[in-house]
């Protein structure tokens, strides 16, 4: 196995089209914040070569006043985060693991808890830069708000599991971070937060989150954020406690939420994700898979069976995913707990994908489960777009009938 | 032109008699859409009415290898619905139907002819509307909404169609039934929604649609600023975007178009003001009048010399009209306009301002602006006489030079209306020949044949040069671009 980290453009392009022109497979990780040398042994022909683009990480553009970023494939959203925040702005995207590049939250089309009012980054990206499977480079989009100049390969490569191009650069348009950003907090010993979300949601109030958490104790932490003025707030947090009661913790930005089990963080924007992998003690190796469903299957979800298995759950309610999460290692106990999650999925419009490869699970075991409708189209498109082969994706391997 | 005799029967038991017109009055009436002087008959005009005769008649069209174009209600103004090469319209009208509303997962689903004012009129009691609201709302549908990538005065805060899109069902060129997304929100795999929407109707014909439901904002506050200076309006727009405050719209009205709404419509917007800028929040209601302070506070110290604030919903609806209806009021000043519809980076707003103010007194013709503000999604107006055939190739002119003007400032083409038959020439300014031949190839992905929608988005094979230039290509049968200066005419966007 080797691993190529090229230093320009122009050296990643060479070394691409090198591999084009022979026929030869590679990889392509980022910081490898999620990526591990192998992926399950029941993947045939991984390819030995790794193309990392850690090195292609600098700032392209980045122009405050008209709300707009450009930068290189590999910086890590923590950097670009980081750089926004000076400028009192924010990307409202907070992937599982901040230390990820942005070519890689682009390629996986990661979001996190804002999602729901804030959109994720099919609503943020503004332009892209790839090379393609002929090893050109290509540029998308560009760098204003609103295009509708030709076709949107941005939003093509979005999700695209790095099978359709390497993508070395990304354009976003960003928001001035939220105004006094707030958290309301309760524990609850069973699932009954389910139903008084579901009422809470018909009051149609505007929230920039809602994560509930399982804890080691077999209970619920629950998670509101909010923003605004204090009226706003005041109002934000009237109607809650109207559906909740007087239960819930009231906490600003920035207040630690001492003597429980989990912390929020210091930012009441990001929820609780900064810190829940660390809170749960959570490996890369052990089982974590999350399914992206509607709603109201939500509302519904058998989480009480999960919850007493041990199972770690995040959920985000509206918008809406949950995260199963558990310490088992062994790969024929984490496909248990994958059929188990699969059974329970009733739509078939439910999605699973996995947080990152674990050793002993891998894409393929999701099967159609871990495929967005329009399968065979997008497989033909892989096949159109990357004649060599060249960009591993195991993504477009699968094969049943939709 | 006309079916074959032999073609028309077969389409005729695909979808019955009454569905199928080659009569001249429909050729007539089909042989344009919103860019009005730009014509080509079509061969003939199909009507399914359900996605299996759509399929159908989309087989037979693909094995008598016959191009074909959807629409919806002819709105659009980039001539995307055009039949060139006499291809067959297949109406999409009939696919009116709103097959579900889910309020839990807040969607609706509709077939792709349904106007889209007519999806929030379907939900607004309950408490939600769709947000994308084109000016032609009221007769546009959502069918073309997506492929056009529509937008609005609302999107700075809600965004465009591709954001309140979750679901479609498709049928491609070659007949294949296929469905993208669904009712939530996160789908693994690349974005091929995103993707097709927007691609002006050369990927596949759109069956049904789950589009996104938002919660009606609790109450709007509408503000009015008032300026000597359109530098310092714009100053204004840059200024409450910085403090943290995303309004639900800003727009601006120059000089020019303020004079000709005070003449059409008497919203008493003062006639000596060089801009005014609307200024509308929205959310709930508690807190909302202490954000118009903080924006009303912001205007004034960026030069507004007076802010006044709809006191009831008629004022509001009085502000709106000017907005909405500016484009046709123009019509009290000039006979004759070309609307053109570009994106800058908004904190170019003053210069490029400036200078297609001073392109349009290079050329002796007046250009008015009214545009939405917050997005940098200009829509400069070039006043001229139909009647006069040199301010005719002086507005085309003014309109190739503002183009170029966007692109040098970082912006596009297109903010809203699409690049059609209009503005396909210019496509190889703004792209570079491996990016457009990368769009190419996509499109050879989904119309490999080219049978569906032919002619439009991309610049005709060799002409790149020509149109770099900014010299019309000769005898190009895309674009007559006189006349297609005279096409936009009067038409309110």
């Amino acid at each position: 196995m080797s691993k190529i980290e090229p230093c320009s453009l122009e050296e990643l392009q060479n070394w691409v089209n090198s591999r084009i022109e022979t026929q030869v497979p590679f990889r392509i990780c980022g910081n490898g914040s999620r990526f591990v040398s192998t992926i399950s042994g029941n993947q045939k022909d991984i390819p030995g070569d790794i193309l990392s683009l850690k090195k292609l990480n600098g700032t392209r553009f980045f122009d405050p006043d008209d709300m707009v970023v450009g930068v290189e494939a590999g910086m890590s959203i923590r950097t670009l985060q980081g750089m926004l925040a000076e400028k009192n702005m924010v990307l409202p995207v907070n992937p599982w693991f901040p230390d990820s590049c942005v070519g890689s939250v682009v390629a996986c089309n990661d979001y996190g808890p804002n999602r729901m009012d804030m959109g994720g980054l099919r609503d943020c990206i503004i332009g892209i830069e790839y090379i393609n499977g002929k090893g050109e480079l290509v540029q998308a989009g560009g760098k204003v708000v609103k295009n509708v100049s030709g076709y949107d390969l941005t939003r093509m490569m979005l999700g695209s599991q790095g099978g359709l191009g390497v993508i070395t650069a990304v354009n976003f348009k960003v928001l001035p971070r939220p105004v006094e950003p707030h958290g309301m907090f309760g524990i609850f010993r069973n699932e009954a937060w389910l139903s008084q979300l579901k009422e809470l949601r018909k009051l149609r109030i505007p929230l920039n989150w809602i994560q509930a958490l399982s804890t080691s104790d077999s209970s619920w932490v629950l998670g509101m954020g909010y923003s605004g003025n204090k009226l706003n707030r005041d109002r934000i947090e009237g109607e809650i406690r109207e559906v909740f009661g007087n239960t819930l913790t009231i906490q600003p930005d920035s207040k630690s939420y001492s003597g429980q089990i989990f912390t929020p963080g210091e930012q009441r924007f990001t929820g609780f994700l900064p810190s829940i992998r660390d809170v749960w003690k959570m490996e890369e190796s052990h089982f974590h898979v999350f399914a992206t469903l509607p709603t109201e299957e939500i509302f519904t979800f058998p989480f009480e069976t999960f919850r007493k298995a041990n199972f770690k759950i995040a959920v985000h309610p509206t918008g809406g995913d949950i995260h199963f999460m558990h310490k088992s290692t062994e790969r024929k106990e984490q496909l248990q707990h994958l059929e188990k999650i699969k059974s329970d999925l009733i739509h078939a419009d439910s999605k699973l994908r996995w947080v990152s490869s674990t050793p002993k699970c891998s894409f393929m075991d999701l099967g159609k489960f871990g495929v967005a409708s329009g399968y065979s189209l997008v497989k033909r498109l892989k096949k159109h777009l990357d004649p060599a082969g060249v960009f591993f994706a195991p993504y477009y391997d699968l094969e049943f009938d939709e | 032109m006309s079916f074959e005799k032999n073609i028309r029967s077969e389409f005729v038991r695909i979808l019955g008699k009454e569905w199928v017109k080659d009569d001249q009055v429909t050729l007539y009436t089909y042989r344009c859409d919103g860019l009005a002087l730009y014509t080509a008959p079509p061969m003939g005009v199909l009507f399914p009415g359900t996605v299996q005769e759509l399929s159908s008649v989309i087989k037979l069209l693909n094995q008598y290898k016959i191009s074909f174009v959807a629409r919806g209600a002819g709105t659009g103004l980039s001539g995307g619905a055009v039949p060139q090469e006499g291809s067959v319209i297949i109406e999409m009208a009939r696919f009116k139907e709103v097959h579900e509303v889910d309020w839990v997962n807040r969607t609706i689903t509709v077939g792709p002819g349904v106007i889209n004012l007519h999806i929030t009129e379907n939900v607004h009691s309950h408490g939600y509307h769709y947000a994308p609201d084109p000016s032609s709302q009221k007769a546009c549908t959502i069918g073309g909404n997506v492929a056009e990538n529509s937008g609005g005065p609302h999107t700075l805060k809600y965004g465009v169609t591709v954001n309140h899109v979750l679901g479609i069902e498709m049928v491609l060129p070659d007949g294949e039934l296929v469905t993208l997304g669904g009712k939530h929100l996160g789908m693994p795999g690349p974005d091929l929604l995103g993707l097709v929407t927007g691609s002006e109707g050369t990927f596949g014909i759109i069956s049904k649609i789950i589009c996104r439901l938002t919660p009606n904002p609790e109450k709007a506050v509408t503000l009015l600023g008032i300026y000597t200076s359109v530098r310092n309006a714009c100053e204004s727009v840059s200024s409450i975007i910085r403090h943290g405050i995303i309004p639900a719209a800003m727009e601006m009205l120059d000089k020019i178009t303020i004079s000709a709404v005070e003449k059409a419509l008497k919203p008493g917007f003062p006639l000596d003001a060089e801009a005014v800028l609307i200024v509308e929040l929205d959310g709930l209601a508690d807190g909302l009048d202490a954000e118009a302070e903080t924006v009303e506070k912001l205007l004034k110290e960026t030069g507004a010399t007076k802010v006044n604030r709809a006191q009831d919903e008629a004022e509001r609806a009085k502000i709106w009209r000017a907005r909405k209806e500016a484009f046709g009021a123009i019509g009290q000043i000039s006979p004759s306009y070309y609307v053109q519809d570009g994106v800058i980076p908004r904190s170019k707003l003053p210069e490029v301002l400036d200078e297609i103010t001073a392109i349009g007194k290079k050329h002796g013709l007046t250009v008015a602006n009214v545009f939405h503000a917050g997005d940098g999604n200009l829509h400069p107006l070039i006043l001229y006489d139909y009647e006069n055939p040199e301010e005719v190739e002086k507005s085309h002119k003014i309109g190739e030079e503002i183009l170029e003007d966007l692109i040098k400032f970082g912006g596009t083409l297109s903010g809203e209306h699409g690049i059609g038959i209009e503005k396909a020439e210019w496509m190889s300014d703004l792209y570079s020949e491996t990016s457009l031949a990368n769009m190419q190839n996509v499109r050879v992905f989904f119309n490999p044949e080219n049978l569906l929608n032919p002619g439009k988005i991309f610049p005709h094979p060799g002409r790149c040069a020509e149109s770099k230039a900014g010299t019309p290509p000769p005898n190009l049968s895309a674009v007559n671009k006189t006349k297609l200066v005279a096409a936009k005419s009067g038409i309110a966007v």
